[in-house]
């Protein structure tokens, strides 16, 4: 009985000291992190954190932006200096998004990533964003007037093009595959309000490489399987095009070994769908039409997808896991080009096999 | 005589299934060191089977006087000689509540760094452990019931939020680099199986079909270990040789409907099973000293081993002695010596008749 009461004391104590009851920390007394943006400037990486303010809500369910510079010899310095400046306590377990300089790129990533990989708070899944110029810029775009939230940032880059700190990492680690990542830009015609996705950035281990837009940011994309980067136009006359809009697109990479040099078959299964021509309003999407426009896609998308690996293979980097699919296929064969894999890259051959399925939507004209 | 609790042959392997599975919630590079975790895909089904052999010495002796454990045993054929025996047990039953208190101690320091100090925290863990082991085993396997219930839920759960994210090409070739990784993989398995040793005293405790437990157990460690191979290689490819704990990273992945951050889920399964093997461990050490001193001292035996473990996170905070390749090594031969050399010496001292019993078959 002693014993019981002892312990009901005990517990109670360890109830009341031990646990959160005390040093408990309020909602608006932590700096809930959403975005980080890194740049590098006068030897030294200026951070800039976008993060939820408690403090001063918006409105009476949303709250406020707030946007801190720092700056520091390294990046953990430099984000030490938030609880300095803030008094507040920054949470990263909620970042959504790291937007990374030029300059940063260009002095290569590995400098910091470490920070993402090891901190307790850290998720891998944080999406990762380049641009061409200064990283805190594109928290300086005020969409319809208010700042752009890091959740909208996070949202402009597709999931399925694994432009995160996991597979960023991962083809680090890997030694075979190269880093790339989405390159985000300001909006030209927006005077500097709007941000949006202006193709990727290739990297040489964690080294900027190449910046890559237009038909070969849309080649890449299509290699990644992700569909909605833009619509896609073909002729199907000497005056006619049609816009076609990719609903889905799964690449499929089939390596082999012909006569000792790597040979790789592209699988394009896509699906398309057309509901308009371009210039002219009454004609009839017959069978043939149906037909050319599969074509012309066909043609198109080959086109684009060999301008992009023509690209990458002469810059000597991997970003489509070629080496990781012939490592997968063929292992033994593999491990005698292993070493000198880059080098490799340029004498394999690419083959593109699109299977393109087209639907016509809309109403049609008879 | 003396009272024997009533608990069934599922019920201790619930708990040793548990038991188990904190283990192997924590595998990663901490405990593997550079060793490639998609080779140990192999090194799971061969340490699937080898687990029958090293259970069999240990149930033999069982099934030669179902009454008595292994310590009754060594008392009774080896005098004050088996006193040493039963020592040897009680210090490897102690040697993995360290194991397990450290890495417990790693994992906070490292994945949650909470704001109260670690050695706090410890002494809270073990206070809950002693409670356990001073209730006894009955109370124990109950507790495991719910544990067993919610870390079977979770496991189901976190492998169908990880499903969507797994990855084909992250599965390298097996053995691509020699078998090293495979054999480090086995030595790690099977260092890590210490509910063996723990069935030495369990056994006589537990009513039911034995042989179908040790296959329903044996089959769901082995099982769940290559599920957590196949997702953490799938998900995370070589990203998951940069983190300590992997599963719990990918558990922070995972996606299920409108469910994010799962790792929480991890958390709490995670810390009762802590919880579990830490009373399970001291609740065998008592055993031990029970054999050789009374049931009194038992119960004494209990708190002190406790009060031990709370002081050595104090004198070693930095637990980096987990990633030395010995450690493994040394769990896995004393292992050995505790499945098969111990329990053969008895099986074959149990054969012999003593020299009382000679007299009397040759008048």
């Amino acid at each position: 009985m002693k014993i019981k009461k002892l312990l009901l004391i005990f517990l109670t104590f360890a109830i009341l000291t031990l646990t959160a009851c005390s040093e408990q920390h309020q909602i608006h007394q932590k700096l809930i992190v959403q975005g980080i943006a890194i740049d590098y400037s006068d030897k030294s990486y200026v951070v800039t954190v976008q993060a939820l303010d408690f403090q001063n809500p918006a409105g009476e369910e949303e709250p406020n932006i707030k946007t801190i510079k720092m700056e520091g010899n390294s990046l953990v310095q430099a984000l030490e200096d938030i609880s300095k400046q803030t008094d507040l306590q920054p949470v990263y377990s909620q970042n959504l998004v790291v937007i990374i300089g030029e300059k940063v790129a260009e002095m290569g990533i590995d400098n910091f990533m470490d920070f993402f990989v090891r901190h307790y708070e850290t998720r891998p899944k944080v999406k990762i964003g380049i641009t061409k110029g200064n990283a805190s810029e594109i928290f300086k775009c005020k969409p319809g007037g208010k700042p752009i939230k890091s959740k909208n940032i996070h949202d402009l880059i597709p999931e399925n093009l694994n432009s995160d700190i996991l597979h960023f990492v991962s083809n680090l680690k890997s030694n075979i595959s190269d880093s790339y990542a989405a390159w985000l830009d300001i909006m030209p015609q927006s005077e500097g309000t709007d941000v949006y996705l202006k193709g990727i950035v290739v990297f040489e281990k964690d080294i900027l490489k190449e910046y890559l837009d237009g038909d070969k940011a849309m080649g890449f994309m299509l290699l990644k399987g992700v569909p909605d980067f833009g619509a896609c136009s073909v002729p199907i006359s000497s005056s006619q095009e049609v816009t076609c809009s990719i609903n889905e697109i799964f690449p499929k990479i089939r390596a082999s070994f012909d006569e000792n040099v790597p040979k790789f078959d592209i699988d394009m299964k896509a699906s398309i769908s057309v509901f308009a021509l371009d210039k002219k309003f009454d004609a009839y999407f017959d069978e043939s039409i149906k037909s050319l426009i599969q074509k012309n896609f066909a043609e198109k998308l080959i086109k684009l997808c060999a301008d992009v690996i023509n690209k990458c293979i002469s810059m000597h980097v991997d970003v489509f896991d070629w080496g990781r699919v012939l490592k997968n296929s063929c292992p033994k064969e593999f491990k005698n080009v292993e070493s000198m894999w880059k080098e490799q890259i340029g004498k394999s051959s690419y083959n593109i096999i699109p299977d393109i399925n087209v639907t016509i939507t809309g109403k049609e004209i008879l | 005589m003396e009272k024997r609790p009533s608990i069934s042959v599922g019920q201790v392997f619930c708990m040793l299934f548990i038991s188990r599975m904190v283990v192997s919630m924590t595998y990663g590079t901490l405990l593997i060191g550079d060793s490639e975790i998609w080779d140990h895909v192999v090194s799971a089904p061969v340490s699937f089977l080898i687990t029958f052999f090293l259970l069999i010495p240990i149930y033999k002796l069982f099934c030669m006087d179902k009454k008595m454990n292994l310590m009754d045993n060594a008392r009774e054929l080896m005098g004050r000689w088996g006193w040493i025996l039963i020592g040897f047990y009680i210090v490897y039953y102690l040697i993995i509540s360290f194991h397990t208190l450290a890495i417990f101690n790693n994992f906070i320091i490292n994945t949650v760094n909470p704001p109260i100090s670690l050695p706090l925290l410890s002494i809270i863990l073990l206070f809950s452990a002693c409670y356990g082991a001073y209730k006894g085993v009955e109370a124990l396997v109950r507790t495991a019931g719910f544990i067993f219930i919610a870390t079977l839920f979770s496991i189901i759960f976190l492998s169908a939020s990880l499903f969507s994210g797994v990855e084909v090409i992250n599965f390298t070739p097996i053995l691509y680099n020699g078998a090293e990784s495979f054999l480090e993989g086995l030595e790690y398995m099977l260092s890590q199986s210490a509910c063996i040793p723990a069935l030495a005293v369990l056994f006589p405790l537990a009513q039911g079909d034995y042989k179908r437990g040790i296959i329903w157990w044996n089959t769901g460690v082995h099982a769940v270990f290559v599920v957590i191979i196949i997702l953490i290689t799938g998900t995370m490819g070589d990203f998951a040789s940069t983190q300590l704990f992997p599963v719990y990273t990918a558990a922070g992945i995972g996606k299920f409907g409108s469910f994010r951050h799962l790792d929480v889920v991890y958390l709490g399964i995670w810390m009762s099973g802590i919880f579990l093997k830490l009373s399970l461990f001291l609740l065998l050490a008592g055993e031990g000293i029970k054999n050789m001193a009374g049931e009194k001292y038992r119960k004494i035996s209990i708190i002190v081993f406790s009060i031990l473990m709370a002081v050595f996170p104090m004198f070693y905070e930095n637990f980096s002695i987990l990633r030395e390749p010995f450690v493994t090594g040394f769990l896995l031969i004393y292992l050995l010596v505790l499945t098969i050399i111990v329990p053969i010496i008895l099986i074959v001292l149990k054969k012999i008749p003593s020299k009382k019993e000679k007299i009397r078959i040759e008048n």
